[in-house]
């Protein structure tokens, strides 16, 4: 089992919010696209070659906004090298007003068969305050053409916790989204980063962040509503109806080796991670080259570790107590059980068929109880 | 005996003491430039970082004019008021002094009291201007303060720039020329003064000293006059870079001893040595037994590690001896030390040292000074410790350590300065100008109202101008109360501290409110109270934690959210738990930080 992820690092135009690796200057895609083909076939020793591929990934970026024929043959270069699994989830992530039908046709036609439409919101207001390039009709049109241009895996993103956009509004938001024939929603609590421009206005107190408790009350409300539409929350901001669990983000947290191809793109082999370069500029020359694009972290037992607790947490299933047995010593085993009977105790987790699992409230301060359960 | 300089350096930190000790070194050939490190005498790495010597050493440099070979000893000296009395007993062992003076910055306050202690021992001082180099120099200004000061001439007066090496040959002709050599009895018993010792982790303690009479060799059974002690000088010798073994060093001149001490406290900074057989009449003038100004709890992070810490803090006083400790026990914090300490700096040090040298995570309280408690029953008691504060029904009165604190400043931050020190309950005793824009300001104050955040907020409002020395004056009586913090109505009583009772209520809020920036939000809520006795006189409430970052995690989120958690846990090690509430090590030491 392995998968693919392509970072293709272009937009329109800069969230206000985000912070991952992307380039507004979009004459440059041929060139970056190339830089990639030619990275697929440098790293080709990355995978062992008898990796069936279960995923593939178009994350950016906007992957919408490159021709089809730029996806289509990444699709071809790692089906050359690797085989695809029977049902290999093939994912690309596009913006609303990017996914007319003609193109979806053209991506359903390609082998895309699950889309990450961009949404975030579909209130005008809101959309603008996120400098998004798309507007409220736009958003749903878009979920439209997907399923009517044959793709019928479809995931939404969603934010909440958006500076003075009350409860009832995201509620009523979600509820007309989850009228939308979706099968997938990934929902985030709008999160400052230092460089960006939203983290510029909070420093300079022209956003006023809102206060926990009322996170906390939207995070609920996703919780019940989605429930209410037949989802299951089954990782903190990823919701899904039965048997359309993400196959790609699932194979992150269960520590799935996959390689990521692009400017800024991490890859996992199962003990180490490496990311590329993150400018695209440099990722060009230095591919073009044949080296220097690609940095290596090797994970020691307690970072494996580490990151077992930080992603198992997240998802529904939980953390395996019997797994956990395993990687402790007898004095660390002890510390590590009192920590987890103080928090089913203070009621944010439970323990179920020897799975400790966070409960909603215990999911929305997941990073403090880490932090306790870290070696 | 007559080819014998001794001399010491009097500079501010910053005047460049050891940019020129380089330059001397280098232009004896002591040292190469190869082998020197950025500055010589100051080999201990927390010293380097701060700029500041903290330890005094001595080194020899053979010098050779017109035919005649000298031996000068540069005798250094710590830069900062908490080890002043060591500055005196290494004076006492020089005839000469470089006094140096940034000829952008001009004199300051350090500089003119380590100028007095050495005019009252006679020295002969050489004035040097240094750093002539620098755009801002204002050599004339600077020449007039010196000369205001010491009643020089203004040719006497050297020009130099310890960075690029001007003028150091002028200071070695002045050093020879006008520094009289040591006088001293040669065939009279042995009388050498230890002006500094450092702890060999392969050797023991090493003494430095100057013999005033007599000499001393190698095997002589020797005493140490204060504490009475007797040793073999299993090895003498001189310092040179490295220490260089002699059979005999004679009247005038610096060495060292070693000869097994293992305790640092054996070993006194003032104290005399004098052989067991043929004592000397009378000792070196000027010994005191150096008393701890400040004290503070030391506890470590993690409860399991007091015996770790114990073992830490008598190695650390194996080397050194001004640090004072005794066991104690606190409510909050459970088993710990209280350690006296020469002053803030020497605290800080000691705190750092514990975690560099030692790695040891400690928590450190509020400091305080040792207060004269007069009960009614007549009785007499020390309190090292706000816990020990006797009950107010109980107390006739109580008294605190003063301080003649001296300042000099550009005046025009004299008003600032003023409402500093009289909010700090000083009074001002003295006012003179020393040219016409240099002030020097002389306050009565007390010592604790030093020891929170005095010398930080005196350097900001002067802009980093002004410059401050002090010397206990005694005690005095004083309105003192207990203020103690709870934290959801638990006292914690490593967070109380002894103020003035007109301050209580500003202190007491603010201390909450900072406690309140330092104190998290944990799982539940917690209430942050500022009490005198039962009565409450301020209250914060850190809310409870409802939700810390729900954003997603994906491919590459995972190692940086992972390194991010990480650190986090790093920065809880550093946290104490008290009754269920996570403290971090920080939030013991807000006092300091009150705005």
């Amino acid at each position: 089992m392995a998968g693919v992820y392509f970072h293709i690092p272009f937009c329109r135009q800069a969230c206000t919010y985000c912070d991952f690796h992307f380039s507004v200057n979009l004459s440059n895609i041929s060139e970056v696209i190339e830089a990639m083909q030619s990275e697929i076939h440098q790293r080709n020793k990355y995978l062992p070659e008898s990796s069936n591929i279960e995923s593939i990934y178009f994350g950016g970026g906007t992957p919408s906004i490159v021709d089809v024929k730029h996806i289509e043959g990444l699709i071809e270069s790692i089906s050359k090298q690797y085989s695809l699994a029977d049902r290999c989830e093939i994912t690309l992530e596009g913006n609303p007003d990017d996914l007319t039908l003609a193109k979806l046709k053209e991506l359903s036609s390609i082998g895309i068969n699950r889309l990450s439409i961009g949404m975030q919101s579909i209130d005008n207001i809101t959309l603008n305050f996120m400098n998004r390039s798309h507007d409220a009709s736009q958003s749903i049109q878009s979920v439209r053409n997907a399923f009517d241009a044959g793709i019928n895996n479809i995931s939404v993103d969603l934010i909440y916790g958006v500076p003075d956009r009350s409860t009832s509004q995201w509620e009523s938001e979600l509820k007309e989204v989850l009228k939308l024939p979706v099968t997938h929603l990934s929902a985030y609590s709008l999160t400052v980063e230092d460089k960006t421009v939203l983290g510029k206005m909070v420093k300079e107190k022209t956003v006023v962040m809102p206060e926990d408790e009322f996170i906390s009350k939207q995070f609920h409300i996703l919780n019940t509503l989605a429930s209410e539409y037949g989802f299951e929350h089954y990782e903190i901001s990823n919701l899904a109806k039965p048997g359309y669990h993400s196959v790609h983000n699932s194979n992150y947290w269960n520590a799935i080796p996959y390689i990521g191809i692009g400017p800024g793109a991490h890859s996992f082999d199962g003990s180490s991670r490496s990311w590329n370069v993150k400018s695209n500029k440099a990722y060009t020359q230095k591919v073009s080259k044949g080296s220097g694009f690609n940095t290596t972290e090797y994970l020691t037992k307690d970072q494996i570790f580490n990151e077992y607790i930080m992603t198992h947490l997240r998802i529904a299933h939980g953390v395996d107590l019997e797994f956990v047995k395993t990687i402790l010593n007898e004095n660390e085993l002890r510390k590590f059980n009192n920590i987890i009977d103080e928090v089913v105790i203070a009621g944010y987790a439970s323990i179920q068929e020897n799975y400790f699992k966070l409960s909603i409230d215990g999911w929305l301060i997941c990073d403090t109880i880490s932090v306790k359960l870290f070696k | 005996m007559e080819n014998i300089r001794n001399f010491c350096i009097i500079a501010h930190i910053d005047h460049g003491k050891s940019t020129l000790a380089d330059r001397l070194l280098e232009f004896t050939n002591t040292v190469t430039a190869r082998d020197l490190q950025a500055q010589v005498l100051d080999d201990m790495d927390l010293e380097r970082e701060r700029g500041i010597t903290i330890k005094s050493h001595a080194i020899q440099m053979d010098f050779e004019k017109q035919g005649i070979k000298y031996v000068l000893n540069l005798i250094d000296t710590p830069g900062h008021v908490d080890f002043s009395y060591e500055v005196s007993r290494s004076i006492a062992a020089c005839e000469g002094a470089l006094l140096v003076v940034d000829a952008a910055q001009g004199i300051q306050a350090q500089t003119i009291s380590n100028l007095y202690l050495a005019l009252e021992n006679d020295l002969h001082i050489i004035p040097v201007l240094n750093k002539i180099d620098l755009p801002s120099a204002e050599p004339e200004v600077v020449k007039d303060q010196i000369v205001d000061l010491i009643g020089c001439d203004r040719d006497e007066i050297i020009h130099a720039s310890a960075k690029t090496g001007i003028g150091i040959e002028d200071i070695l002709d002045a050093i020879i020329n006008r520094v009289p050599a040591p006088t001293g009895d040669p065939k009279a018993p042995l009388k050498a003064l230890i002006f500094d010792s450092v702890f060999n982790s392969f050797r023991g303690i090493i003494a430095y000293f100057k013999v005033m009479d007599g000499e001393i060799h190698k095997n002589d059974l020797v005493k140490f006059v204060a504490t009475g002690m007797q040793y073999e000088a299993d090895e003498i010798g001189i310092l040179k870079l490295e220490k260089t073994p002699k059979q005999k060093i004679g009247a005038g001149d610096v060495g060292y001893i070693i000869s097994g001490i293992k305790e640092a406290r054996e070993v006194k900074v003032g104290d005399t040595i004098t052989h067991v057989k043929r004592p000397c009449e009378k000792a070196v003038e000027g010994f005191e037994d150096v008393k701890p100004m400040v004290f503070a709890g030391i506890y470590p992070v993690d409860t399991d590690e007091y015996e770790d810490l114990r073992t830490s803090i008598e190695k650390l006083q194996l080397n050194d001896a001004s640090l004072v400790f005794e066991p104690e026990a606190s409510a909050a914090l459970g088993f710990g030390f209280r350690c006296g300490f020469l002053g803030m700096l020497h605290m800080e040090i000691i705190q750092e040292r514990l975690e560099r040298e030692f790695d040891m995570t400690v928590i450190t309280t509020v400091p305080n000074v040792s207060y004269h408690a007069y009960l009614t029953s007549g009785d007499f008691m020390e309190v090292n410790n706000p816990s020990d504060f006797p009950d107010p029904s109980k107390l006739d009165r109580i008294e605190e350590p003063y301080i003649k604190a001296t300042i000099i400043t550009k005046s025009d931050f004299i008003g600032s300065i003023m409402t500093l020190c009289i909010g700090k309950r000083g009074m001002l005793i003295n006012q003179s100008y020393l040219t016409t824009d240099r002030v020097e300001l002389i306050f009565e104050m007390p010592l604790a109202e030093i020891v929170f955040d005095f010398y930080d907020k005196l350097k900001s409002i002067s802009k980093g101008y002004a410059s401050f020395d002090y010397h206990p004056i005694g005690y005095k009586q004083s309105h003192l109360v207990r203020l103690d913090i709870r934290l959801n109505g638990d006292p914690v009583d490593a967070l109380s501290a002894l103020i003035h009772r007109d301050h209580a209520y500003s202190f007491g809020k603010k201390m909450c409110e900072k406690l309140k920036e330092l104190i998290t939000r944990q799982q539940f809520e917690i209430a942050i109270q500022a009490s005198i006795g039962s009565k409450i006189i301020a209250r914060e409430t850190v809310k409870a934690l409802r939700k810390d970052v729900t954003a997603k995690c994906y491919g590459g989120d995972i190692s940086r959210k992972r390194k991010l958690l990480e650190k986090q846990k790093e920065g809880k090690k550093r946290m104490r738990q008290v009754g269920s509430i996570e403290i971090p090590q920080q939030a013991f030491l807000a006092v300091l930080k009150l705005d």
